[in-house]
């Protein structure tokens, strides 16, 4: 099993995780590792730390931090310069992503191809609501049967 | 194929089915039957929008359905079928649709409906009818998640 850590500023990360949580139920081999702007990035560096280590038992880890260059995502992307290899890092966290990687690591034992795939599955569903064209709407109609 | 899992839930399609259930039970295809959805441009816009990229969508009466699935129209898909009520889920059964397991997930609190556990409250009628389906050796949970218990739903009468 790959872990899962998600990590950001403020209450980000437990609260996606209480997202997670509604939809999927307690999440296992997981962590959320929150950043309070008032802590020193030696706190946020050995809570990550703390989590990679509760996750010790995992094939990888995936970090999913909340935004990209910001101290979160730069202290695992340090993390991960100093030899960590097994571990990959997304930026810009969302539920999407999240909900995608916590379902797909039961098929999935690469960290690198887990981060991918969850990754544009999350992109896909970054969207500004269109109302369906017709033409949508036609190529629509193999997959979609309606009453007659 | 046909039937892999049959779910009531008052929310028809939303994030949990969409996302979790369908994964989970590995669906082709979901099935939603609802009388007045079938007749609501807006529920079938919800629907459409709701469902989750690669699978197949279908919007049935209750009649209608019933003939689907006993013409064997879905025989090459492994179907997710939902409704919004035991009632309806009951009829389906009643009907002679082939279930393998119904799994109440979903009923919100309504006059005279009573707790049994978290999400699902259910009103006598819906007791009955759940009584109706397990009487016919059709297996009934309550799941909200899939992995909370799949205990049969007698155990939080």
């Amino acid at each position: 099993m790959i872990g899962i850590i998600v990590t950001g500023h403020g209450t980000f990360a437990t609260g996606l995780t209480s997202g997670l949580r509604l939809l999927a139920g307690e999440p296992s081999d997981y962590e959320a590792v929150d950043f309070d702007p008032e802590e020193s990035l030696e706190v946020l560096t050995e809570d990550l730390q703390n989590a990679l280590g509760r996750l010790k038992e995992c094939e990888g880890v995936l970090i999913l931090a909340d935004l990209t260059g910001g101290s979160p995502y730069n202290t695992a992307v340090r993390m991960k310069l100093g030899g960590l290899d097994q571990v990959e890092i997304i930026g810009g966290a969302s539920l999407p992503i999240l909900l995608d990687a916590y379902m797909s690591r039961n098929m999935i034992s690469d960290p690198a191809v887990l981060a991918r795939t969850s990754l544009e599955a999350g992109k896909s569903q970054t969207i500004c609501f269109e109302a369906p064209s017709e033409k949508a709407a036609a190529e629509e109609d193999d997959e979609i049967e309606l009453d007659d | 194929m046909a039937i892999v899992h049959a779910r009531v839930d008052e929310r028809l399609i939303h994030g949990q089915v969409a996302m979790v259930w369908t994964n989970t039970v590995g669906a082709t295809r979901i099935v939603v039957v609802n009388d007045a959805a079938v007749k609501d441009e807006l529920i079938i816009a919800g629907l459409k929008m709701a469902k989750p990229a690669g699978v197949k969508l279908s919007i049935l009466s209750l009649k209608r359905a019933a003939e689907k699935f006993k013409e064997g129209a879905y025989e090459e898909d492994k179907v997710f079928l939902i409704t919004k009520s035991v009632p309806d889920m009951a009829r389906l059964v009643a009907d002679g649709v082939s279930i393998p397991l119904v799994n109440v997930g979903n009923v919100a609190k309504r006059e005279g409906s009573r707790p049994i556990k978290k999400s699902v409250n259910l009103t006598e009628q819906d007791e009955a009818c759940v009584k109706e389906i397990l009487a016919r050796g059709i297996p009934v949970t309550a799941q909200m998640i899939p992995n909370e218990s799949s205990q049969s739903i007698e155990n939080y009468l």
